[in-house]
């Protein structure tokens, strides 16, 4: 006899567990690509120069640290939205805060600090242990100069939200993580919103 | 040439400061980071007069130098790739491009480009010392 629910069931795990392997090298790929135009920007305004060698150097060892195998095989794992939602905290406080005239680094080293604070209490749950990535990530966010609406901001938050939530399994422990997915997330919104001004 | 200098120091003393602290006494490295930057940017401010460059592109330096600093144990063994990761995110800071200027996160995206890079670097040349002593005992066995 054929068991529907189990091969539905098996089918939905297969599916999902598929949807999470493109998503994590899809989100690879765009890392990849935007650290490559950053350091290609570089190389390319700074191309008169004699030091652009080194930058060369690095282009080259950024495009080898990509392709470095790992022994153990990947576990892809998708974070809580529970737990990134808090980018949006971050984002605005930061944006509040410089708009009651703090310093950039000031406020996002304020709303950083808030985010953590959490884990300094002793009993505290294992959610507000988590909220100190997104928060500072969020803040990140709020020290763009390029737009200071909190529109703009609210949607570079969403799509870092979303950046969040897939990677959380990539590149772990790697220090500029947060502020490279802030990065693309203002990235995305300023197409966006350039888009809509060409239009 | 002196400012280049600052920067430098700056970026790589806060990194390895960033990656002492979190890992010895195993703090959050957020918490660290932020801890660290906030003191530095409420530091020039009191010495800053009347707006000077260098002296408003130092926290910002130091920011981007803590997150260097975040990286973890796990992927980074010691603090000496690190120092090295911070002084590359300083070059990456005085050469940056006027094409992202203002955009944020901008800092943390540097950081990672060190950080990745230089353990890319590390690996690329275990790989090479690997195949020249395997190349060197191959030789000597005639």
């Amino acid at each position: 006899m054929w068991d529907l629910k189990f091969l539905r069931e098996k089918i939905e795990l297969t599916f999902a567990a598929d949807l999470r392997t493109k998503t994590f090298y899809s989100l690879l790929l765009l890392i990849a690509a935007m650290q490559c135009l950053y350091v290609g920007a570089i190389v390319y305004e700074h191309s008169h120069r004699l030091e652009v060698w080194l930058f060369v150097l690095l282009f080259c060892f950024l495009i080898a640290s990509f392709f470095q195998s790992r022994k153990k095989p990947y576990t892809v794992d998708f974070d809580s939205w529970r737990v990134a939602i808090w980018v949006f905290f971050g984002s605005l406080g930061t944006w509040w805060l410089r708009e009651q005239g703090m310093g950039v680094v000031m406020a996002a080293a304020t709303m950083g600090l808030i985010g953590s604070s959490f884990t300094l209490i002793p009993r505290a749950q294992s959610y507000f242990r988590q909220i100190s990535a997104p928060v500072y990530c969020g803040a990140f966010i709020g020290m763009t100069s390029v737009q200071s609406d909190p529109v703009f901001l609210l949607l570079a938050s969403t799509f870092t939200l979303v950046l969040f939530v897939m990677g959380r399994s990539l590149i772990q422990g790697v220090g500029g993580k947060l502020g490279t997915l802030a990065f693309i997330g203002v990235i995305l919104a300023y197409g966006v919103h350039y888009s809509f001004k060409w239009i | 040439m002196m400012e280049g200098l600052l920067v430098t120091c700056v970026a790589t003393v806060s990194a390895g400061l960033t990656y002492f602290i979190h890992t010895k006494w195993r703090l959050n490295p957020v918490l660290v980071s932020a801890a660290i930057a906030l003191l530095v940017s409420l530091f020039c401010e009191s010495v800053s007069g009347g707006g000077s460059t260098l002296i408003e592109a130092i926290p910002f330096v130091s920011l981007g130098g803590t997150f260097v600093g975040m990286s973890a144990k796990k992927k980074v063994k010691s603090i000496y790739p690190i120092l090295i990761a911070g002084f590359v995110f300083s070059l990456l800071f005085i050469r940056s491009s006027s094409l992202f200027e203002g955009f944020g996160g901008a800092l943390g995206l540097s950081a990672c480009i060190s950080v990745l890079a230089v353990t890319g670097m590390q690996k690329v040349l275990k790989k090479t010392r690997v195949t020249v002593h395997k190349r060197k005992l191959r030789k000597s066995s005639y």
